[in-house]
């Protein structure tokens, strides 16, 4: 999200609320809500199909041990993003970078795992062209994948932005929106997890 | 106030930041419809290709040479595809939304400008990944613009193979791009309005293109889930479409049609918006019921996301959701039928100035009506079994889509020419321009109506070989000749936009005598905008007001006499 | 709804809310995992599992991502999408869940 910082003339309606929100803010969240859309859609088509189609079986297989690490891992690297905006706004340059680090960190651990899972998974002979459950298995873990790839990429840049000492102003309100996009990867873990590990 | 970003001083950059990867909307607006318009010469001739075909099968085709069978397919594909997705949303939203809604709102650009770059040229790619399908081995897509599965889902039903996933890849881009673009569009109208623009006092085309935006949004997403399903049926050997595996093929036709129908509305709302404005400027009064139109906007929107399924009453789907989405979909007719009225009692009395965009907003209207009204055999689930397979629902869909990206996209060419490029057009030519193309456009539609309504199957390349058919052929020659017409039609507006551009007469500021923002700066507008930012006091249709000095009043002029007259 | 922005939060709350949100995220990780454990039967199980994921991802939605400081428009656009995901899939049981299902 690039040029939030460059309409600086907001002259706005008077009594109009909207103007409360900042435009990058819309901005994002609107991207958020494709997100909804594309893997609420997948998840949904998943559900549909888990009641004609038998995943029980298949789903024994994947490795839920290593899903609930990963978990955690996610969950704690949200706490680590938010903590770097929070370090942010205090205008603590160190914590910021850590936690920025942190959070790349994590997310690499988090792909790392990931990876191992498949490699496992497919020298046990689940592939996608396996079944359907594996179809929708690798699917949305993959595409969940290429957002934490997504998230990394965005959260180096601005690692290297803090390393480089770019303005406060510009630092916090990246933060804020990488994290707002960092927030929804969890999120959309937070229900893949059980979808395909726990039942 | 006015503080001046980096993007603001491009006035002292070289050539390539001004012209080419420039941030300035006006200019990516006229990358847009350059694009449109270079898509729109691949997309008509395909369209050249597919008529002579079904007059004159397996003839040799002037200037091209025949075609085959899988040609055809691949050309219906790309005709479809290109003149959807790449002429009629770079042209109305790209192009128009773009161009209009900064000025029209008084700011002096897009919320995001770097991010509006972006998506032209992502547009771009898009664009060239879609041509570049034309040259791999095993041709381009042939699965119709729709790749419905299986057809689009294994190699051996069409014999293509990178042809689809590249049709895949630039589909899925020019959504990426039309999601930046939207962004946007809806922060640029809610954020950026000048001081006073209330938005019951934004002009019409910003309200429609704010909603297509709305809309493309919230119903895109399913596709780009179906699109990434399709890949990795394709290259990954997963089974999500293939029914032998376990897969379901109707699917497919749910996630496409879900964002397919919408899509309609994304294109046609711009198209409408082009067309209001256009009416009272022309008509000298007020639009009839603005509230209501913008009310009816909102509810079509909203609507839109549940008749899909009317796509798909042959399709095999549970014979149960017949019935509910029949009725949704007359239901959608309620909302349009109140914009149609709306601009025919905006007509009413008023002094009617039959300019050539006038003129194409008024034969947009005409011909939606047709379409409108032929959408409710097709809403309803009995009389569409036997019609939807026929080339009556290509008549139709005609119908609606050549009113709003046709009528109603020259109309706003021909009304916003003078602001785009400082110079008037040729109104002799404008009148030649829009009356072929009229008459040639119902030529080709109408015989088309008829042999759908005789049962002429559509999708299907060699018509005449069927013996029940061979007494319809008559009706494709004919509308065969229209479609030529149609096409060399266009030559007068090309003549005249060209000339038009350098030789024109020089266009002052409000050269139709309009009330919205853009009409209050130059023609065409400098670099920012406005100087000073504008204030706005009115409504934007203050036409014919009595008591005022002039028959109309710009949104930013405060006239006392005026206001007052108008009972505020 | 948009009073009370984030600034005017003293910024050791903000920093010990986000702690403290991340434990009970880690709790009901825990319990999700135990219910998968435990042998409760299936349905239950199921039930349980995603009330969890769902108070989870609220937890994150309202305080990470600061939803519950939001305007109102805010809430729209994320809500929106996710009714029309409901009504989309509630319309597509017939096809999918009972053709193959039946």
């Amino acid at each position: 999200m690039s040029a939030t910082a460059d309409v600086t003339r907001t002259i706005l309606p008077e009594n109009d609320s909207i103007h409360e929100i900042a435009p990058g803010k819309i901005a994002i969240w609107w991207f958020l809500a494709s997100e909804i859309m594309v893997f609420g859609a997948l998840m949904g088509v998943f559900v549909l199909f888990s009641f004609s189609h038998d995943f029980a079986a298949d789903g024994a297989h994947v490795k839920w041990r290593l899903g609930a690490f990963n978990t955690l891992v996610l969950v704690t690297s949200s706490l680590t993003m938010i903590m770097a905006l929070a370090s942010a706004r205090k205008h603590n340059l160190t914590q910021t970078r850590m936690f920025l680090l942190a959070t790349v960190l994590l997310g690499f651990v988090f792909l790392g795992v990931k990876g191992f899972e498949y490699t496992t998974e497919i020298r046990e002979g689940f592939t996608p062209a396996t079944g359907m459950f594996w179809s929708f298995y690798f699917g949305m873990t993959g595409l969940h994948g290429l957002h934490v790839i997504g998230g990394i990429v965005v959260n180096l840049v601005l690692l290297v932005a803090a390393l480089s000492r770019k303005p406060w102003d510009f630092l916090e309100r990246r933060i804020e929106f990488a994290g707002l996009y960092w927030h929804f990867v969890d999120v959309v873990w937070i229900f893949l997890f059980p979808l395909l590990y726990l039942t | 106030m006015n503080v001046k970003s980096a993007e603001h001083d491009e006035h002292a950059a070289g050539f390539v930041r001004r012209y080419i990867f420039s941030v300035d909307h006006k200019v990516i607006a006229k990358q847009y419809m350059a694009l449109s318009a270079v898509m729109a010469l691949i997309g008509g001739g395909s369209s050249y290709l597919i008529r002579w075909q079904l007059a004159w099968p397996e003839t040799s085709i002037p200037g091209w040479g025949p075609i085959g069978p899988d040609n055809y397919n691949a050309l219906i594909t790309l005709h479809g595809t290109v003149m959807v997705f790449f002429v009629a949303m770079p042209f109305l939203l790209g192009g128009f939304g773009n161009y209009l809604i900064p000025l029209m709102v008084g700011a002096d650009d897009m919320a995001f400008p770097r991010l509006n770059a972006m998506s032209f040229w992502t547009l771009f790619a898009a664009s060239a990944v879609l041509i570049a399908s034309f040259f791999v081995p095993n041709g381009p897509a042939a699965a119709g613009w729709t790749s419905y599965v299986p057809l689009s889902d294994k190699a051996v039903y069409t014999g293509v193979t990178w042809g689809q996933n590249l049709w895949i890849l630039a589909v899925a881009l020019e959504f990426a791009s039309f999601l930046m673009g939207g962004v946007n569009f809806l922060v640029t109208g809610l954020n950026l309005r000048a001081r006073g623009l209330t938005l019951m006092r934004l002009p019409m085309l910003v309200w429609m293109e704010m909603t297509a935006a709305v809309v493309f949004l919230l119903s895109v997403g399913p596709l780009v889930a179906g699109a990434i399903m399709l890949l990795l049926d394709r290259v990954a050997g997963t089974s999500f479409f293939q029914p032998d595996r376990g897969g379901d093929p109707i699917l497919w036709e749910h996630l496409f049609w879900f964002f397919g129908h919408p899509e309609v509305y994304v294109v046609a709302l711009p198209g409408f918006g082009i067309i209001l404005e256009v009416i009272p400027v022309f008509t000298r009064k007020p639009i009839f019921g603005y509230s209501m139109i913008v009310y009816s906007t909102l509810a079509a929107g909203l609507l839109s996301f549940i008749v899909w399924a009317h796509h798909m009453f042959v399709s095999g789907m549970d014979p149960r959701l017949a019935s509910p989405f029949s009725i949704t979909t007359i239901m959608i007719s309620v909302p349009f039928a109140i914009i149609v009225f709306a601009m025919i009692a905006s007509l009413w009395k008023g002094a009617i100035n039959l300019a050539s965009p006038m003129l194409f907003a008024l034969g947009g209207l005409a011909t939606f009506i047709i379409g409108g009204v032929t959408g409710i055999f097709l809403g309803s689930a009995a009389s569409d079994i036997y019609m939807h397979g026929t080339y009556f629902v290509v008549a139709h869909f005609h119908y609606t889509l050549f009113p709003v990206l046709f009528f109603g996209g020259f109309a706003g060419m021909y009304f916003w020419f003078p602001k785009m490029f400082g110079r008037m057009m040729n109104e002799a030519l404008g009148k030649i321009h829009f009356w072929v193309s009229f008459i040639a456009f119902n030529g080709v539609f109408i015989p088309l109506f008829l042999v759908g309504i005789g049962g002429s199957p559509r999708r299907i390349y060699e018509l005449s070989s069927y013996e029940m058919l061979k007494p319809l052929q008559p009706f494709h020659v004919i509308a065969t000749v229209f479609a030529i017409i149609l096409l060399l039609g266009q030559i007068p507006f090309i003549v005249n936009f060209f000339y038009s551009m350098v030789r024109g007469p020089v266009a002052e500021k409000n050269p139709w005598h309009a009330n919205t923002l853009e009409w209050t700066v130059s023609s065409p507008p400098k670099h920012p905008n406005f100087s000073p930012p504008p204030r706005v006091y009115r409504d934007p249709y203050e036409y014919s007001v009595p008591g005022a000095a002039h028959d109309w009043i710009a949104q930013n002029e405060l006239d006392q006499q005026g206001a007052q007259a108008a009972g505020r | 709804m948009s009073h009370g922005t984030l600034e005017s939060v003293p910024a050791d709350n903000e920093s010990r809310l986000y702690v403290i949100v991340w434990a009970l995220l880690v709790v009901l990780l825990i319990v999700g995992l135990a219910i998968f454990i435990l042998p409760i039967p299936r349905e239950a199980a199921v039930a349980l599992i995603f009330a969890v994921a769902a108070v989870k991802a609220t937890l994150v939605l309202r305080n990470y991502m600061h939803l519950k400081h939001e305007h109102l428009l805010i809430y729209i656009i994320v809500a929106v999408p996710a009714l029309f995901l409901v009504g989309f899939a509630i319309t597509l049981i017939p096809d999918i869940v009972f053709r193959h299902g039946g």
